[in-house]
């Protein structure tokens, strides 16, 4: 085995180096929830559902779907309670709510359809519920819904569609509007979306029978078509049928402005030319990417990634302890160097070792992160952004790495720890210290401060072996327009200064390395 | 042209303003054990340190079958093996991974190193240890292992550096027999020692070294040869006896005797010599001088 593969093993795979790596990933699995906490009280999804119970007989059925903001399928939890609601409490909340029945699914990909029945018991209570003669004008039958995802929630309390003497008891579409004939018989709900030049229409229909179609008609603000002019008027979607219906526009090829349409209508024609049809539905302007965007700010900012970069210089300095400072403070380079190899190859062989455990570390750590993130989320980090991240925080640990290597070829053991150890808080957190000082006595504490302190501090990180990582969030920031242009940072002195901070160091130790006296 | 095998070429090494080596110079020939003896912190382990290559001198260089150490490390480290005194290695392998690891730098396989580390291994009493810490071993293991190690590519000359320190009799015999089958085998060794009886019975030659010089190499048979028993002698005019005995050797005056020391003449025509010039010899007696006091005297006399 070539020794450098060897030195790399052996300061890879380490307790301290496995431990630490261990721990970051958990953290990094944390910080995805972190991020998904973050989301889900103040992320936007978008949620669909309709049902129906057949009072003759019990059965139920309900279809549900959920997209998050950027239109992709949701994974989601939902729980549906059937009971009474009481409509004169203050306030429409569970409390007011009495339950009957319950479901709890998972919508898998967004969609669900259920299908159950329910007891005579529970149908005779909604029944009555619902019978003026029987019940308080103020206690009507309901359902409660609530979804739950990890870019979002949403609840409602909504009560059931039902007249005295019909066979179904419906519940209202919530999220959309209902698909309805002419007696006011519901089939569905329908939503529509506007991605850039898409239109989007999503319908649950429960039809009864097959040979349905569909059909839409685009509307602006100043043209709201009626009756049989609105027909006229329609474009043809597709087929129709039971559960989820998904149709796609491209609005250019329509030669239709996508800035002048408001709202649309959907109908949808039975095959003995029956036809159902929506109220006018208003569009709702999709704006993709701002999902990644917040994901990828939150995962870049000081509560995600930098954690990492601020945290495993520890790791760092302690394998250049283990790679040169301890053998070297032992004597144990000794023996070494006694074989057929020269210092250099000692010192760069362990210098290369500590490196490619850094990269591997960060390597690791950002592809375990990335991919819980994507597991909780459905959204990973970019892939340009990915490496961006991971430049900054490989360059960052491995300037951080060649100051303490260099540090290891003069200084053995405890010193070279407690040195280490000492200039680890000085870049984390003294240098920081000195520089907010800094910053305070030269822009003062008012409106100059705020405006001048940012470039300062990007001046310092040019200094800072572990503050290099900064232009990393910097650049991303600026690609996802979440950080205004600070002018001190130039890639190029950015890159000047991750090579002067990882390659300087390298020559000094080198210069003191080969002629260092390495017996105990 | 080389002259030796071993070279040791007018190295001086310093430690600050500590001067440890001046103008060190001897060789370790083909098929000889050179003893390398001096008091502890001579310079004995800074010569050899500097020999190895893992010590840059100040000054001369290390000439290893022709091949410098200054200049050409590598190639150099490749024909000579160290044992040192008290070897250190990095307690975090295991045996047999520390082997593999150094085998890697002689671009030895892993397949094949790991049969070499066995074979050498076991040949050394180590076969039981292969996957014992490094940290855990005896000073006696340690010192086998680093034979091992020095043993991958059974170099042609080997450097025993204080190596019988803290052994058992066995393991001093292992070591003594071990450096008279290298000298069978043609290899060039240097056996360093503070005590020159170690180096006894199994040397060719003795480096003597003191305070960072050289004090002299000596062929064994020379140092047989210089050892010889003083006289001591007492007699009624000790003045006189003095001048009469100069002739002899050097004499001095040992309290109510007088010492004789590496006389030139037996002692029948010393005693005759005395009684012609009239002075009466009161007793008469030989002293044995062993090796260790030829090696105080030859730092006494500062190698003259």
């Amino acid at each position: 085995m070539k020794p450098l593969f060897y030195d790399f093993k052996r300061s890879f795979l380490r307790p301290a180096t496995v431990l630490s790596l261990v721990a970051f990933i958990v953290i990094g699995v944390g910080l995805s929830y972190i991020v998904t906490t973050t989301l889900s009280t103040s992320g936007r999804i978008y949620t669909e559902g309709f049902g129906k119970i057949d009072l003759s007989n019990g059965n139920f059925i309900f279809y549900f779907n959920a997209y998050d903001a950027n239109l992709k399928p949701l994974n989601s939890n939902v729980a549906i309670y059937l009971g009474i609601m009481n409509t004169s409490a203050k306030s429409l909340s569970a409390d007011a709510f009495q339950t009957l029945k319950s479901w709890t699914f998972k919508a898998t990909n967004g969609f669900y359809a259920l299908n159950d029945t329910i007891n005579e018991s529970v149908l005779s209570q909604i029944m009555s519920s619902q019978s003026t003669t029987n019940a308080p004008s103020n206690m009507v039958p309901g359902i409660r819904i609530q979804v739950s995802s990890s870019l979002g929630v949403s609840g409602e309390i909504i009560g059931l569609a039902m007249k005295e003497g019909d066979r179904y008891a419906y519940i209202p579409p919530f999220g959309g509007f209902s698909i309805i004939d002419q007696s006011g018989n519901m089939i569905g709900v329908v939503r529509a979306y506007l991605n850039k030049d898409e239109l989007i229409l999503t319908a649950l229909l429960d039809l009864p029978g097959n040979g349905f179609t569909s059909r839409c008609a685009i509307l602006n603000s100043t043209f709201i078509p009626q009756g049989a002019e609105a027909l006229n008027n329609t474009i043809y979607l597709g087929e129709a049928n039971s559960g989820l219906n998904v149709y796609k526009l491209n609005l250019s090829d329509m030669n239709i402005s996508s800035s002048s349409i408001s709202n649309v209508y959907l109908t949808v024609e039975g095959p003995d030319g029956k036809i159902y049809s929506s109220f006018s539905l208003p569009i709702e302007r999709i704006s993709t990417g701002r999902l990644q965007g917040e994901i990828e700010s939150i995962s870049t900012g000081s509560a995600g990634i930098a954690l990492f970069s601020l945290f495993f210089p520890i790791v760092v300095l302690y394998i250049a302890y283990a790679l040169i400072a301890k053998p070297k403070g032992m004597g144990a380079l000794e023996f070494l160097l006694a074989r057929p190899i020269s210092r250099w190859d000692v010192y760069i062989s362990r210098f290369t070792a500590g490196a490619l455990t850094t990269l591997v570390s960060s390597a690791v750590f950002l592809l375990a992160f990335d991919a819980s993130l994507m597991l909780i989320t459905g959204y990973g980090i970019s892939a340009s952004h990915l490496v961006i991240i991971f430049l900054g925080i490989l360059s960052s640990l491995l300037a951080f790495y060649s100051v303490c290597y260099m540090l290891s070829t003069v200084l053995g053991g405890s010193k070279y720890l407690s040195l280490s150890i000492l200039l680890y808080l000085f870049f984390t957190m003294i240098y920081n210290i000195i520089i907010v000082i800094l910053g305070t006595e030269l822009y003062g504490t008012g409106m100059y401060l705020s405006n001048n302190f940012a470039r300062l501090q990007y001046i310092s990180y040019y200094f800072n072996p572990i503050g290099l990582v900064n232009f990393a969030s910097y650049f991303i920031g600026r690609s996802l327009n979440t950080m205004q242009e600070i002018s001190v940072v130039n890639p190029y002195l950015v890159a000047v200064s991750a090579i002067l901070w990882i390659a300087l160091p390298i020559v000094i130790g080198w210069l003191l390395f080969r002629k260092a006296n390495l017996s105990r | 042209m080389f002259n030796g095998l071993i070279e040791i070429k007018n190295v001086s090494k310093s430690f600050g303003n500590h001067k440890v080596l001046e103008d060190v110079s001897f060789t370790v020939g083909n098929g000889e054990i050179a003893g390398y003896v001096g008091l502890n912190g001579a310079g004995k382990t800074t010569t050899i340190r500097i020999a190895v290559g893992v010590l840059p001198p100040d000054n001369g260089d290390a000439i290893i079958d022709g091949i410098s150490v200054t200049k050409e490390k590598k190639r150099a480290s490749e024909r000579i093996g160290w044992v040192p005194e008290l070897p250190i290695f990095e307690t975090d392998f295991k045996v047999i991974d520390y082997f593999l690891y150094i085998a890697g730098y002689y671009g030895i396989s892993v397949d094949s190193a790991k049969r070499l580390a066995k074979e050498k291994l076991e040949m050394l009493e180590l076969g039981n240890a292969l996957n014992m810490k490094l940290a855990a071993l005896s000073q006696g293991m340690k010192k086998r292992f680093a034979l091992a190690v020095s043993l991958i590519n059974d170099p042609p000359n080997f450097i025993f550096d204080e190596v019988l320190n803290g052994l058992d009799p066995q393991g001093i015999v292992f070591f003594r027999e071990l450096a008279l089958k290298f000298k069978s085998q043609g290899k060039a060794v240097l056996f360093s020692s503070h005590i020159l009886s170690e180096v006894q019975g199994i040397a060719d030659k003795v480096v003597f070294i003191h305070k960072g010089k050289i004090l002299g190499v000596y062929k064994m048979n020379e140092i047989a040869d210089i050892a010889k028993p003083a006289i001591i002698l007492k007699v009624d005019k000790v003045n006189e006896s003095l001048y009469v005995l100069k002739e002899f050797g050097k004499a001095e005056v040992r309290g109510e005797s007088i010492a004789l020391l590496d006389p030139s003449a037996s002692t029948g025509e010393i005693v005759k010599a005395l009684l012609e010039h009239g002075i009466n010899v009161l007793e008469l007696k030989q002293e044995e001088k062993g090796l260790e006091e030829f090696f105080f005297r030859l730092i006494k006399d500062g190698g003259n």
